[in-house]
């Protein structure tokens, strides 16, 4: 079935469509929810509540063309994340002066398999991680951050500069560098 | 940043790689809908039928209560000259008589529609004074009554008048306070008097206390 049609069928509440879009985007989610809340079993529990908004709002979403509803759903999985976290976490994220902050570069961590890279970014502290993820890896900017978060820019800023100085020593404590 | 870019890149395909979870777990905890948007149009249609219905009410209670104002109107008009004809009914006629008609005025000289009208014959103001007045004004109680009787309605008999004067008594009393008097019917000795209370005595004991019984003494009972 394609797009177009998972999306008809799931707007007029067509199990065999949810089902299907189902199992058509659940692995992906699975992953994403992993990646910000850390545990199996909470990313499960952060993707029962997305789905369920994803069938019951589904009547609302607009085709845009292809990949469009993907990027619905990988959005809404992304929020839940962070409501969940919101709510057994206190990210305690630290204000900064600096404005401008040195250029990290990751290089030697972008070469690692991506199992490593994963595992090295579940290592990182929640509030690290959390901006890692939104920034590096589903490109939000500064400003959404912020909302998202609710916190300033040059904090979302200064929490991605220590994120990727952290991942930086514990690639050289890991002893995994390369050129050098 | 083309590093960043490579890790997002190694990154996403790895979320595209399978991986054991309890994947159908979740799919059975999540609550399915039959219908996830339900149709706008039933709530509209249903809004519209209760808009058009309390109109139509409306306009039904307007005119219902217009029809009774109208009504209401009509019956006080009607009960005003009901009222109106009463008044013509129960206040007489003034007619004005000269001197000749005055002469015999129980002859009732009388220019009136047909039907039964008290008149009060009120003579002229020259005659005013005069015994004939007299006669006219005596002569205005007998119409009056005479109108009463002639009105056709419910006979009224006349309330029975109750005596009023008090009954007598067969023998006269005359209200006395707290006198004491020996009891001779016991054969008691006279020093044994015994206070009794009565409001009322007879002649007879008027006379037997004037003859030479004792009086009121309060002081003297007290002292018993």
């Amino acid at each position: 079935m394609q797009e177009t049609e998972l999306i008809k069928g799931c707007k007029k509440g067509d199990r065999r469509a949810q089902k299907e879009l189902y199992e058509l985007y659940s692995d992906r989610m699975f992953r994403l929810a992993c990646r910000y809340v850390k545990i199996d079993v909470d990313a499960e529990d952060v993707l029962i509540m997305a789905f369920t908004k994803v069938y019951s709002g589904i009547g609302g979403f607009a085709d845009q063309g292809p990949g469009s509803m993907g990027a619905w759903i990988r959005k809404v999985v992304v929020n839940e994340s962070l409501m969940w976290l919101r709510r057994r976490h206190n990210f305690n994220l630290t204000e900064s002066i600096e404005d401008h902050h040195a250029i990290v570069d990751l290089e030697d961590f972008s070469k690692l398999p991506s199992e490593d890279i994963q595992q090295f970014i579940a290592e990182l502290p929640t509030g690290y991680r959390t901006v890692f993820n939104l920034s590096v890896i589903d490109g939000f900017n500064h400003a959404e951050i912020g909302r998202a978060l609710k916190i300033s820019e040059s904090t979302s800023r200064t929490q991605l500069f220590k994120a990727k100085l952290l991942l930086k020593k514990m690639l050289t404590r890991e002893g995994l560098y390369y050129g050098t | 940043m083309e590093h960043e870019q490579r890790i997002r890149e190694k990154i996403l395909m790895a979320e595209q790689s399978l991986s054991m979870w309890n994947k159908e777990f979740v799919w059975s905890a999540i609550p399915h809908t039959k219908e996830s948007r339900r149709p706008k149009a039933v709530y509209y249609a249903a809004a519209s039928v209760a808009l058009a219905a309390a109109i139509v009410f409306y306009s039904l209670e307007t005119t219902h209560r217009q029809t009774l104002q109208v009504q209401l109107s009509s019956m006080e008009l009607a009960i005003e000259r009901a009222q109106q004809s009463r008044l013509t009914t129960a206040y007489a006629t003034t007619l004005v008589l000269t001197d000749k008609e005055c002469e015999n005025p129980v002859e009732k000289k009388m220019i009136q529609p047909p039907g039964k009208y008290a008149t009060r014959l009120i003579p002229s103001p020259s005659r005013f004074g005069s015994e004939k007045d007299e006669a006219v004004v005596q002569s205005f109680p007998e119409q009056v009554q005479s109108v009463a009787s002639n009105e056709s309605g419910p006979t009224v008999e006349a309330p029975v008048m109750l005596p009023t004067t008090a009954a007598r008594p067969e023998t006269p009393v005359r209200p006395i306070i707290g006198e004491s008097w020996s009891i001779a019917s016991n054969k008691v000795s006279q020093g044994d008097h015994r206070f009794q209370l009565r409001l009322f005595r007879t002649d007879e004991e008027t006379k037997n206390t004037s003859s030479g019984a004792p009086t009121t003494n309060l002081a003297g009972i007290n002292n018993q």
